[in-house]
């Protein structure tokens, strides 16, 4: 297996694992898997949260058996499994997928502004400077994209906070009874609700940029625990807002909520709030966009800087095609579906597979 | 040197690209509040817009108010309308009233109600009320107050809901209209001589007026509907032919279902009573004697409203909401048409806190 | 820009050098300034003084030199240096050293045989003001010193403060012309010996023709010269180097400044006043907090202002609508111009006060801040909302304890204002966001800047946005890698338990 060794200065401590998971999976989902959740489980879809975040734990335990003592990433084991041709189209394919998903969380946030902010505002050139915000910090390397995915947690919890409203107007009632819809739904239920918790698949790539990977595993695991509970959390505050017929009726109930909560200063929070979430959001897309390039980078051998700029300029033209609220919707449901097989079936076939080709070669190598 | 040939190049597009409309807080007609008539002839919605006009110094001038009136069959089209009237660009976000006239409040809002929520410009801590007579006329009409008609109107319902109706903004509001098991009610103005008062509660049928309560029922709806806090309650105690005042009243409100067509609201209240006119309390079988006229009084009450409610099959107490979470098979359907029969009863019981500084 | 300059100091320094290879061909090149005297002494005129008037002490000479010399026979400079009473005597015959020696206030004396030696005397002219008050760094309790322009008296102030043989002092000599003196000081077994020899490398790879002040050298060896953010703290203060070389850090005294740099440094250090060890922990805490906020607040006040009148006028309360809209009632520019022209009127009155006398300064703030003030609002140019919040971000950027950061933090402000004006809230929060990335992608010595916020160090937060007490802070930063970690021991700080009271 041929190791990759990063920079050592590149290289952060296994316990901001914790921030990074987190910052990945909080994305724009947060503020709109409610109404996704709940119109497929009703108010019972808190259920298909836990369960979520059970599954996923679980893959997170399979990743850190594939990455092993090693250190090895997503390229070394493609390689080792099926060879360097089919492991390098692999990787590829898996490349192409995390910079569709750095562009489209940008995209359907741009859409969200454009709605609440500036009905008429150019999207390539803010685009533009979103992109050269991360690749600002994309090119500092990970060091920097792990500092700012560290800085965006504490945002989105501060943010977290406010959904106290929810708590003193809303109705308990709402929750009530509970196991009131039939298990199948909240087994469904649990497919837009994995797309708000993905983000795991990257540590694959970044698994050597890990000091003492293996001993980060209870911070993974803790940051997965900690996700699904901010869900948790946000699933039960907003099903005590609205009552089930209401949510179906609102795109963002997150942002609805805010719009009711004022301070002496703020009389509507929700213009805050959309401008501090964005900080999250760029997190998340400058994590998959730097994973993204990682792979790029690595599979032909042009350096990081020229291949993310020339990303980046991709970013920008593919808005000119990416524009419409229905489009945006349907990618979003297509990549949801790739990370939801690849979350679920790739990664623990992966490892069997993984297991199995040790196997071979540990037979070969002791005849 | 690459850097140094970028940054101007940058800069260009920051001047061209980068503009987007602005709302310069002086240069926009802030609406503030918007009244909605319904136009039976020409079956159109009839805008009132109000415009604070903020003088160069706020406080050596009087609330001073400047209105426009439109006319069309959407909220969008009504604000259009409004602007050619305005020399300002008209922007609506920053509304804190909404109110319906009666007549359009008996015909049925939730179609005007469903076009205010899709615009992402307004809150969801707005007033909602109805008005007695037309909304035109009670905005149109100048009155002499301290505040601007719009902050005014704001104030009233928000230092009321606190003490004498129940909190009613447009998120409940919406909350009520949509949900299963409920149904909304709204505050409703009147334009006295110089002012402008809150009248009755206007209960509604899904989305049209059906029904008032004068401001005697405040009191026991509150308390049927939500925990109250600092309530005063005047009680007419019959037999003894004296009136006397419970103020400082907090109560807490519970739902107990016996069985399906059977529940109890229970409240129990906790207050003190002062203007009692040598009504002197002071032994234990006194002190129960008033709690227990007060109580069966406030019973008698409360069955009454409740009868009105399920006689007019309306349910602003969110009793369907209730039932609801208590039982795994209900449907909206079947919980409609058995909503008159079942038994509400009332469980008030009062306790009299004697505290007070004249003996 | 810098390196064409440098190659063309080159070029005239080595023109007049490459021709002098013995002494007298030094003595023709001095000559041609008039402030160098030769003239000969003692019995048999066989000696001879040369020195530059303006750099030597004659009170000095006259008593001890003269009256010995006046009628000694001396054949020989060994016997010469033996009777005289000076301790820096130096006998030599390369000529570099003489050159340079007579530049720095020494004597040359030489015999008129042929040799070639020449004995170089110490006579120098001191004209370093006194000891006095730190100005900028001023605090009201505690020591009331400041480094001053001599590198010997600096290097005593600290040395007076750490009495260690441990405390090593590396000279380096810098700037082509200028010859500058840097003395690189720490303590030895405490500060990580990778961070001097970084710093050693960096200095004496400098290529500059003139090092006048610390500040060249800070921005010459800093990790990103680009950054507005100064990534080596520079102070007046003694206790504070002290106080750093002890936590493992090191001192870089330059010769001719009065601010002595430290490295590495952290970006919370420049909010923390050196007071703040001398205030009990919550006070010094709560002093830090304030501080922070304030910067904070100067730095996105103005641009909330633009974008919450340009774009948001919804986030507006209703009692707060009348008063703001009253306030820019009659204004003709829209928001963005309106804080610009306020924000650069406070920058021209800050430019001038600094510039002119003490005296004049007062007036010309008193001038500004009332008249200008005033006039500007009732002419209706501004808005005295905007005025008030103009004047407090200002104040704001003044309570750093670093006059440097502060500089910082007045320039940061119009990105923001620019971006605020682009996308309203939207814009500050990018600008916000370049703005950490910046940080995190600065680094001091190697070491990021934006410790031990990221990345996280329990340890280090201890003396960060709070200052917790004395006897918890155990170990010396992590920043520093100090070879040794312990401060002290924690466990003989600790309060006995189960005492009668």
């Amino acid at each position: 297996m041929n190791h990759f060794k990063p920079d050592i200065t590149q290289m952060i401590s296994p316990f901001l694992l914790l921030f990074i998971i987190h910052a990945t999976q909080i994305g724009e989902g947060i503020l709109s898997f409610e109404r996704q959740i709940s119109s497929i489980a009703g108010y019972d879809s808190w259920i298909s949260v836990i369960l979520t975040g059970v599954l996923t734990t679980l893959i997170v335990v399979i990743i850190w058996k594939i990455v092993g003592e090693e250190q090895t990433d997503f390229m070394a084991i493609h390689q080792y499994i099926f060879g360097i041709i089919l492991g390098r189209l692999l990787t590829f394919l898996f490349s192409l997928y995390l910079f569709a998903v750095s562009m489209i969380v940008l995209v359907s946030y741009i859409e969200i502004i454009q709605i609440w902010f500036f009905p008429d505002m150019s999207i390539h050139f803010f685009m533009f400077i979103l992109l050269m915000l991360v690749l600002y910090i994309c090119l500092g390397g990970f060091r920097i994209v792990a500092g700012f995915a560290f800085f965006s947690v504490f945002v989105t919890g501060f943010l977290a906070i406010f959904k106290y409203k929810a708590f003193t107007d809303g109705h308990f009632n709402n929750l009530l009874p509970v196991f009131n819809t039939p298990a199948k739904d909240i087994i469904l239920a649990m497919e837009p609700m994995s797309f708000s918790l993905l983000g795991i698949e990257l540590i694959l790539i970044y698994a050597p940029f890990i000091h003492r990977f293996q001993s980060g595993l209870k911070w993974a695991i803790s940051s997965n625990m900690f996700t699904t509970f901010v869900y948790f959390f946000s699933a039960i505050a907003i099903f005590m807002y609205y009552n089930e017929q209401h949510i179906q009726f609102i795109s963002w109930p997150t942002l609805q909520l805010w719009k009711v909560i004022n301070f002496p200063i703020i009389e509507r929070f929700e213009y805050v709030g959309i401008s501090l979430h964005l900080i999250a959001i760029i997190a998340t897309s400058c994590l998959y966009f730097w994973a993204s390039m990682q792979c790029f980078h690595r599979l032909t051998r042009f350096s990081f800087r020229k291949i993310s700029i020339f990303c980046a300029l991709i970013g920008i033209s593919s808005v000119h095609f990416i524009h419409n609220f229905l489009i945006i919707e349907k990618i979003t449901l297509t990549l949801s579906r790739i990370g939801m097989i690849l979350l679920f079936v790739y990664i623990p076939l992966l490892y069997v597979c993984h297991k199995i080709a040790a196997g071979v070669k540990k037979k070969h190598a002791n005849k | 040197m690459r850097t140094n040939r970028l940054w101007p190049i940058l800069l260009c597009c920051l001047i061209l690209s980068g503009c987007v409309k602005t709302k310069i807080l002086d240069d926009v007609e802030l609406i503030m509040t918007f009244g909605f008539d319904w136009d039976p002839t020409s079956e159109n919605y009839k805008g009132t817009a109000v415009a604070p006009v903020y003088g160069k110094n706020e406080q050596s001038e009087l609330g001073e108010n400047i209105r426009y009136t439109g006319e069309a069959k959407t909220f969008q089209d009504i604000n259009s309308f409004i602007q050619t009237e305005a020399p300002f660009q008209v922007e609506v976000g920053n509304i804190i009233d909404i109110l319906f006239g009666e007549d359009l409040a008996k015909k049925g809002v939730a179609e005007i109600i469903y076009g205010i929520n899709e615009i992402p410009d307004l809150g969801r801590d707005i007033n909602v009320a109805i008005v007695q007579g037309d909304a035109e006329t009670l905005l149109k009409t100048d009155y002499k107050m301290e505040l601007t008609l719009s902050r005014f109107i704001e104030k009233l319902i928000l230092n009321n809901s606190k003490s004498n109706i129940p909190k009613m903004n447009l998120h409940q509001f919406n909350y009520r209209l949509i949900g299963d098991g409920m149904d909304p009610f709204l505050p409703i103005l009147r334009q006295s001589e110089t002012s402008i008062d809150i009248v009755t509660l206007g209960m509604m049928k899904d989305d049209k007026l059906v029904h008032q309560i004068p401001y005697e029922q405040f009191f026991t709806f509150k308390l049927l509907y939500e925990d109250c806090e600092d309530h005063t309650y005047e009680f007419e105690w019959e037999e003894k032919n004296k009136t006397v005042a419970i103020s400082s009243i907090r109560s807490t409100k519970s739902l107990h279902w016996k069985s399906k067509n059977e529940v109890v609201i229970k409240a129990d209240i906790i207050g003190t009573l002062t203007e009692s006119k040598k009504g002197e309390i002071k032994s234990f079988a006194a002190k129960k004697e008033l709690e227990q006229a007060v109580t069966k009084k406030l019973e008698e009450e409360a069955n009454q409203l409740i009868q009105t409610f399920q006689d007019l099959e309306i349910d602003p107490l969110m009793v369907g909401a209730s039932a609801k979470s208590k039982f795994r098979d209900w449907n909206r359907k079947e919980w409609e048409s058995q909503y008159s029969e079942i038994t509400i009863t009332p469980d008030i019981s009062f306790e009299l806190d004697l505290s007070n500084i004249v003996q | 820009m810098i390196r064409k300059k440098i190659s063309h100091k080159r070029n005239q320094h080595k023109h007049p050098k490459k021709d002098v290879n013995n002494f007298d061909d030094l003595f023709h090149l001095m000559k041609a300034s008039d402030d160098f005297k030769h003239f000969t002494l003692g019995n048999v005129n066989n000696i001879e003084l040369f020195y530059f008037q303006s750099l030597v002490n004659l009170d000095k000479l006259e008593v001890s030199l003269f009256g010995k010399l006046k009628d000694a026979k001396i054949d020989n400079l060994d016997v010469l240096e033996n009777m005289l009473p000076f301790s820096e005597t130096e006998l030599t015959s390369d000529l570099t050293i003489i050159e340079e020696k007579l530049l720095t206030g020494y004597m040359a004396l030489k015999l008129t045989n042929n040799s070639q030696n020449i004995l170089l005397i110490p006579a120098k002219f001191e004209v370093d003001r006194d000891v006095s008050q730190p100005e900028i760094e001023f605090s009201v309790i505690g020591p009331k010193l400041a480094f001053i322009e001599d590198i010997n008296t600096n290097i005593n102030l600290i040395r007076k403060r750490v009495k260690l043989p441990q405390l090593h002092v590396k000279n380096v000599e810098v700037g082509k012309i200028t010859k500058t003196n840097v003395a690189i000081t720490y303590i030895d077994g405490i500060a990580n010996q990778d961070n001097v020899d970084t710093i050693i490398q960096r200095i004496s790879e400098i290529e500059y023709d003139q090092i006048m002040d610390s500040s060249f050298i800070s921005q010459m060896i800093s990790d990103n010269s680009q950054s507005p953010f100064p990534q080596l703290m520079d102070t007046e203060r003694p206790d504070r180097v002290s106080s750093a070389l002890v936590e493992g850090k090191v001192a870089i005294v330059v010769d001719g400044s009065p601010h002595v740099l430290i490295a590495p440094t952290t970006l919370v250090e420049f909010f923390a006043s050196y007071e703040d060890y001398f205030l009990t922990w919550p006070i010094a805490s709560a002093f830090r907090i304030i501080r922070i906020c304030a910067v904070i607040f100067s730095v996105l006040i103005t641009p909330m202002y633009v974008a919450v009148l340009t774009y948001h006028y919804h986030i507006v309360p209703g009692d707060l609508l009348g008063t703001l809209v009253s306030s820019r009632k009659d204004i003709p520019f829209p928001p963005i111009l309106e804080v610009l022209i306020l924000e650069l009127t406070i920058e021209l009155l800050r430019e001038a006060g600094a510039r002119l006398p003490t005296k004049i300064g007062q007036t010309i703030g008193i001038v500004g801040g009332i008249v200008i003030g005033t006039a500007a609002v009732e002419a209706g140019l501004t808005s005295n909302v905007l005025l008030i919040l103009i004047a407090l971000a200002a104040l704001a950027s003044f309570t750093t304890p670093i006059y440097r950061i502060g500089n910082t933090i007045r320039l940061l402000r119009f990105p923001f204002i620019i971006f605020a004006q682009m996308w309203g809230l939207i814009g500050i929060t990018i600008a916000a966001m370049f703005l950490i990335t910046h940080l995190l992608r600065l680094t001091s010595l190697g070491r990021p800047f934006l410790e031990p916020l990221y990345p996280p160090r329990w340890r280090d937060l201890k003396d960060a946005v709070i200052r917790f007490p004395f006897n918890i802070q155990g170990s010396r930063p992590i920043i520093t890698t100090a070879t040794d970690k312990h401060r002290l021991n924690t466990n003989r700080t600790r309060l006995k338990r189960g005492k009668r009271k």
